[in-house]
């Protein structure tokens, strides 16, 4: 019997020791399992990570497309193209559309994995859209855009980045997201 | 020797738990993935080893129920030795009318196997028509049929009912079907009508209220919603369509079937929607082995059970 408790017991051992020991940042990722990680460090991070994203944002556009800071930027490649698709349109008018953002308040933070999180914001951007050469508004007025998005993150090493975001009204009831869409 | 079996079955349950619960890992391992893995291929293997070993040592003192024991093992770790290598297996997205042939790169990237000795199959499969029936309140799926028309090189197309249940087999073939969604076709065209851009996106935009979103060259976002019950007044189907701009809200309305949006420079409608389906395919030559050990260690075990019983009465 005593034989068989040593097997079985050196059986688990071995188990847990090739799958601790075949994984990248095991420990983190068995500190996250069990919920034994700094949240509040987790929550500045993100925090950080979406102020730098909408400051990066806002320039982009407001410079009318300078790339000083897209090194910077947390953010996927597909929303880097996307914004950088949109400045293009606005310069083929000779148009530069510049965001103002106001107001930034984080309505919730969850992580769903090690190396993901997903949060809500709502925001509210002052948006008016000028003359490329002289920056003159060629707007009535400016538009008041008070939207809630959805940011989904990943942590790449030790850096979080907006891997996608989703933008809806402020009324807008916020559905799940698709299984298999991460 | 058995203390050394034992030791490799409980590392083989606890390796399986481990992962399958992603203990150490950002997310679980599946089954299938977890099962080819070098530490579960190479502790069956060490316990057809140790077991063979131990059959040729104590060859003339095993009785019949041993030998038994010994032949579902070796068929069952051959079995997975056979698939590591022979298996193909793939999921594929399919929406009605859609042609879908198994030897081309198809399959949903994370869905697919193929062993080193693997060979696609060689098979087309077209969704003619897919029916679903619903829970009362229509948020889950209960059952799924799937008309579908096979298509294998000289021989005549078949046609063939799937359903949600257990995959068929034909010839050396599984094919099987799973999960449900809807795949609006989109039609986008220029202020002056024209037509730019037409196709079917397979989006979960089911159980009512999901919601899903696509992009075309432009860099707007069409996020879509598809309630085909209709409101709460019971009215007809349609769809909840927002359209956004990076940070901007271009427009956000609810829209019926074929009816357009002007938007910008301009005009989209859906002007169809249709089902998808998840079609699985699997070819395993392993099953040969690991099926018909299945079915004796039943049959071990069935009787195991019958000779207990009679002792005790």
């Amino acid at each position: 019997m005593k034989k068989y408790l040593i097997s079985g017991a050196a059986g688990i051992l071995l188990a847990l020791c090739i799958s601790f020991f075949s994984h990248e940042h095991s420990l983190k990722n068995f500190a996250y399992f069990i919920g034994a990680y700094d949240h509040e460090m987790f929550v500045q991070e993100i925090e950080q990570t979406l102020k730098l994203f909408n400051r990066n944002f806002a320039s982009f556009f407001n410079t009318g497309g300078s790339l000083a800071g897209l090194n910077e930027f947390p953010a996927a490649n597909m929303i880097k193209r996307r914004i950088f698709q949109e400045i293009d349109d606005w310069r083929k008018n000779n148009q530069i559309i510049v965001y103002d953002r106001d107001v930034f308040e984080l309505e919730s933070i969850d992580r769903t994995s090690p190396v993901s999180a997903v949060a809500i914001a709502r925001e509210v951007w002052f948006m008016t859209i000028q003359d490329r050469g002289t920056r003159k508004s060629i707007m009535s007025g400016v538009k008041a855009n008070s939207i809630r998005v959805r940011y989904r993150m990943r942590k790449e090493g030790d850096t979080w980045r907006v891997t996608e975001y989703e933008v809806f009204g402020v009324e807008d009831t916020i559905p799940v997201i698709p299984k298999g869409r991460v | 020797m058995s203390f050394l079996r034992f030791l490799i079955i409980i590392f083989c349950v606890t390796y399986y738990f481990v992962e399958r619960v992603g203990l150490f890992d950002v997310s679980p391992i599946p089954p299938s993935a977890l099962l080819f893995s070098i530490p579960m291929l190479s502790a069956s293997f060490l316990f057809l080893i140790i077991t063979l070993l131990s059959a040729i040592r104590n060859f003339t003192t095993i009785k019949a129920g041993g030998w038994f024991l010994i032949l579902i093992v070796v068929l069952l770790i051959s079995g997975l030795w056979v698939s590591y290598f022979t298996r193909f297996s793939g999921e594929v997205v399919l929406t009605e009318g859609q042609t879908i042939y198994g030897g081309h790169n198809i399959y949903v990237a994370n869905t697919l196997y193929h062993g080193k000795f693997a060979v696609h199959p060689d098979i087309g499969i077209t969704l003619e028509k897919l029916e679903a029936s619903f829970s009362a309140d229509g948020t889950d799926v209960l059952d799924l049929k799937g008309d579908v028309t096979l298509i294998q090189a000289s021989k005549p197309q078949k046609k063939i009912v799937l359903t949600s249940g257990l995959p068929k087999l034909f010839d050396d073939t599984w094919i099987g079907i799973r999960d449900f969604g809807y795949s609006p076709r989109y039609v986008l065209k220029s202020k002056d009508g024209s037509v730019l851009d037409s196709a079917f996106m397979f989006l979960k935009l089911f159980p009512p209220g999901s919601e899903d979103s696509f992009r075309l060259l432009s860099p707007h976002t069409y996020y879509l919603q598809y309630h085909p019950s209709g409101g709460d007044d019971g009215d007809e189907s349609y769809f909840s369509f927002r359209i956004t701009r990076n940070k901007d809200i271009v427009i956000s309305k609810r829209v019926a079937l074929k009816e357009e949006i002007s938007f910008e420079n301009s005009r989209i409608s859906i002007d169809e929607i249709r089902k998808w389906t998840v079609v699985s395919i699997t070819r395993d030559r392993g099953a040969f082995f690991y099926v018909p050990a299945l079915i004796l260690s039943c049959i071990y075990l069935i009787s195991k059970v019958f000779i207990i019983a009679r002792k005790i009465k």
